[in-house]
């Protein structure tokens, strides 16, 4: 059995090994400057014409200065090299990827396209590591180390976009992780730093608006978010602060959720009608999903045919409806029973249906009944599929008051 | 206001009959309006891929045939479940692992289990994750879809792969991945522990995939094997294909046997991946064999192209030193499918 990878990213290996091993080595704090034989753009890569003459929407990534097409492409579930090819010939200019991705393999491909291409300087290249298990003292070392690693596979001498992959606010506010962007954003091995968060998204934004320290915010954010007061205000407070926002799961997790047929392009307007995102970043697998996503670019109008399926209640329904998981149970302090809750709202709201709402209201027990809801000053509880709970619950106290 | 709204039509309606229930315009402003809400809604989905952390979702109960396959309280070397494991379906497994699980539900993932062990002496921590494909084929798939030929390989299951914090492997229909948060030898081995314990509870392995017996030996990168259900070379009208890489000196290439529903489908895909290559393709033209004949020429990114249709088959040579090499390896493999 063969204990090698394929020759050429070996050589590659050697020779980026040996064009940035002073660089790499200055990582280390050695303090050394980087040996560059070109140095990262200070300038954003030239405006992109799209190769069918259409107009390509493009917007200012927030303080990074960088313009870009306002779809991008969300590499992750991508198995063939060739559609990242074809996605940088139809206009597509920034590529996200992650150490965590296929353990690597997605950097290598994203890494080993462009490097073919010979296109490194006409592209950004964003990234994501995560902030290191290791005790405290080795937490700058190992997060450097998994950032070389990236390098290596990337086959480039600098990222654009460093991202921590999904850090907790004490995370992204670690000193050593910290030291480390700062390290690297000096050594020129990372232009830009940010946040990539599926969780606790509005208080990640607020900390990166606040601070200053973080240039760019990745965030889950899509039609199931529309009437997330508390998350649209983060997210336009960050943007007035000049953090660069880009938009991930922008198809509400759709094709995972196994939510029927969606709209995929009405759902990408939607989710670019808000000028605070700079760009998105999709996720397609072959050339027709490329096509259609990056279709978007050129017109966020929406057609009669996406304004009739956003009509559609059932959709609307589909995309924020509780699935009874129950996870949102150890989340609210009073043990409250929110699942039956949520069904006794969906009887009501979504089906009109007031005697079956009504049965399943009185199914729930005394202890974990509506009244116990009381005494909190913000609702705590949280769903993983976006219900808005609170609003919920609110609306069943006035219908039951 | 979209809460007076709603809250306005639950009003009306307390009479609980009689109501139309006309509430369409109401939930369409809900989602087409940034207006604020009484409270956010913050997703706290998460990612076992991405979230080394191993704080997913709560999930739901396990399927009892994944739970079976977990190691007991204290059955393997003082490996104690920490928390209750947790269930996950094909419309649920994103709420874990977020867009990762687009992959998974590609291969057919029918149900998934997460479950927390810690070690007592040691205090190790480990996360167990099981996915049960729908058949083996499918699970050697997306095992296979993450590895790398120059890992280490390690004999569990029917194959798998270690490093100092995760040992990862496929057997029957299940795909087991099983990793700590340390990262260091005596880890490995405690963790490979719990890997033989669940291997050795599948009493119907399989075995990889007959079809690739078919791919010729020479030059072959050995365990570069990949199945691929669906979006085959990007394209959408191409399932079902094995795909083995090959080495000749520094030039690495493809080869893939891809099964269409019928000779005709077949025809059909082959005009249009043809017409796909010829996009920014060069000197494509006709060629008669092997097989029923196809194309070859050179496709704007690997170099050299060859496809060719047989029977129910396309088989297609990418990135070959030479369009003869391509021509020849499509030539024995074609002969190794009759």
């Amino acid at each position: 059995m063969s204990a090698t990878r394929p020759s050429r990213l070996t050589t590659n290996r050697r020779q980026f090994l040996s064009q940035t091993s002073v660089a790499l080595a200055s990582v280390g704090l050695v303090g050394v400057p980087p040996r560059w034989t070109t140095d990262p753009p200070d300038a954003p890569p030239a405006a992109i014409t799209s190769p069918a003459g259409q107009r390509i929407i493009q917007r200012t990534l927030g303080r990074t200065g960088i313009t870009l097409p306002v779809v991008s492409m969300g590499v992750m579930n991508a198995n063939n090299p060739e559609l990242i090819k074809q996605a940088y010939e139809a206009g597509v200019r920034l590529f996200d990827t992650a150490l965590g991705y296929q353990r690597g393999r997605n950097e290598q491909m994203v890494g080993d396209v462009i490097s073919r291409l010979g296109v490194r300087d006409k592209v950004i290249i964003q990234t994501k590591v995560p902030f290191p298990q290791a005790p405290a003292g080795e937490i700058k070392a190992k997060f450097l180390a998994d950032f070389t690693g990236c390098l290596e596979r990337l086959q480039t001498r600098y990222v654009d976009i460093l991202l921590i992959h999904q850090p907790s606010l004490e995370e992204m506010d670690h000193p050593e992780v910290r030291d480390a962007l700062t390290e690297l954003k000096r050594q020129k091995l990372v232009r830009f730093v940010g946040v990539s968060q599926h969780r606790n998204q509005a208080d990640a934004l607020r900390n990166a608006a606040e601070g200053g320290f973080y240039d760019v915010a990745l965030v889950g954010f899509n039609i199931t978010n529309a009437a997330d007061g508390g998350f649209l205000a983060a997210i336009r407070t960050a943007a007035s602060k000049g953090v660069g926002l880009i938009a991930m799961k922008t198809q509400a997790g759709g094709r995972a959720r196994n939510l029927g047929t969606l709209n995929q392009t009405a759902m990408l307007k939607w989710v670019m009608q808000h000028p605070e995102m700079a760009t998105s970043i999709p996720g397609y697998t072959n050339a027709d999903q490329l096509a259609e996503s990056f279709s978007v670019a050129s017109g966020l109008e929406f057609t009669a045919d996406e304004k009739a399926w956003l009509a559609d209640k059932s959709v609307l329904a589909g995309l924020d409806f509780c699935k009874q998981c129950g996870a949102c149970l150890p989340t609210c302090p009073k043990g409250v029973d929110i699942p039956t809750l949520m069904r006794t709202h969906m009887y009501a709201a979504n089906y009109a249906n007031f005697e079956h709402a009504r049965a399943t209201f009185d199914e729930i027990p005394a202890h974990a009944s509506l009244g116990n809801c009381v005494g909190c000053e913000q609702c705590a509880a949280r769903c993983v599929n976006n219900v808005r709970i609170a609003e919920r619950v609110a609306d069943l106290k006035a219908m039951y008051a | 206001m979209k809460n007076a709204g709603l809250i306005g039509v639950l009003l009306a309606c307390m009479v609980w009959a009689g109501c139309s229930g006309n509430q369409t315009g109401t939930r369409n402003d809900q989602a087409l309006s940034s207006a604020p809400a009484a409270a956010s809604a913050e997703r706290i989905s998460d990612s076992a891929g991405e979230n080394p952390a191993g704080e997913g979702a709560a999930g739901g109960p396990a399927a009892p045939q994944l739970v079976a396959l977990l190691p007991a309280d204290g059955q393997v070397a003082g490996w104690t479940p920490s928390r209750e494991p947790r269930g996950f379906t094909a419309d649920t497994l994103w709420e874990e692992i977020d867009g990762a699980a687009d992959s998974y539900v590609a291969y057919g993932v029918e149900d998934a289990v997460f479950a927390d062990y810690r070690q007592s002496g040691t205090g190790h921590e480990a996360v167990v994750e099981i996915y049960q494909m729908k058949d083996p084929l499918n699970a050697f798939g997306k095992y296979a879809d993450e590895r790398y030929p120059d890992y280490a390989f390690v004999q569990v299951g029917n194959e798998g792969y270690a490093a100092g914090n995760l040992v990862n492997f496929w057997t029957g229909r299940y795909y087991v991945k099983i990793r700590s948060l340390a990262e260091n030898d005596a880890v490995g081995e405690e963790l490979m522990k719990l890997a033989r314990s669940l291997a050795g509870k599948v009493t119907a392995p399989g075995k990889e995939p007959g079809e690739l017996a078919f791919f010729p030996a020479k030059d072959q990168v050995a365990r570069s094997a990949r199945y691929i259900p669906k979006d085959v070379l990007s394209q959408s009208y191409l399932t079902d294909a094995f795909q083995v890489e090959y080495k000749a000196g520094q030039k690495t290439s493809k080869l893939l046997l891809i099964s269409l529903a019928s000779p005709n489908t077949a025809t059909d895909a082959l005009t249009r991946y043809r017409g796909a290559v010829a996009r920014d393709g060069k000197n494509i033209r006709t060629i008669t064999a092997p097989g029923d004949g196809g194309f070859a020429g050179q496709d704007g990114f690997y170099g050299n192209v060859a496809a060719v249709r047989a029977r129910n088959y396309m088989a297609v040579a990418l990135g070959t030193t030479t369009e003869d090499v391509g021509k020849a390896q499509l030539a024995e493999l074609i002969r190794n499918i009759r």
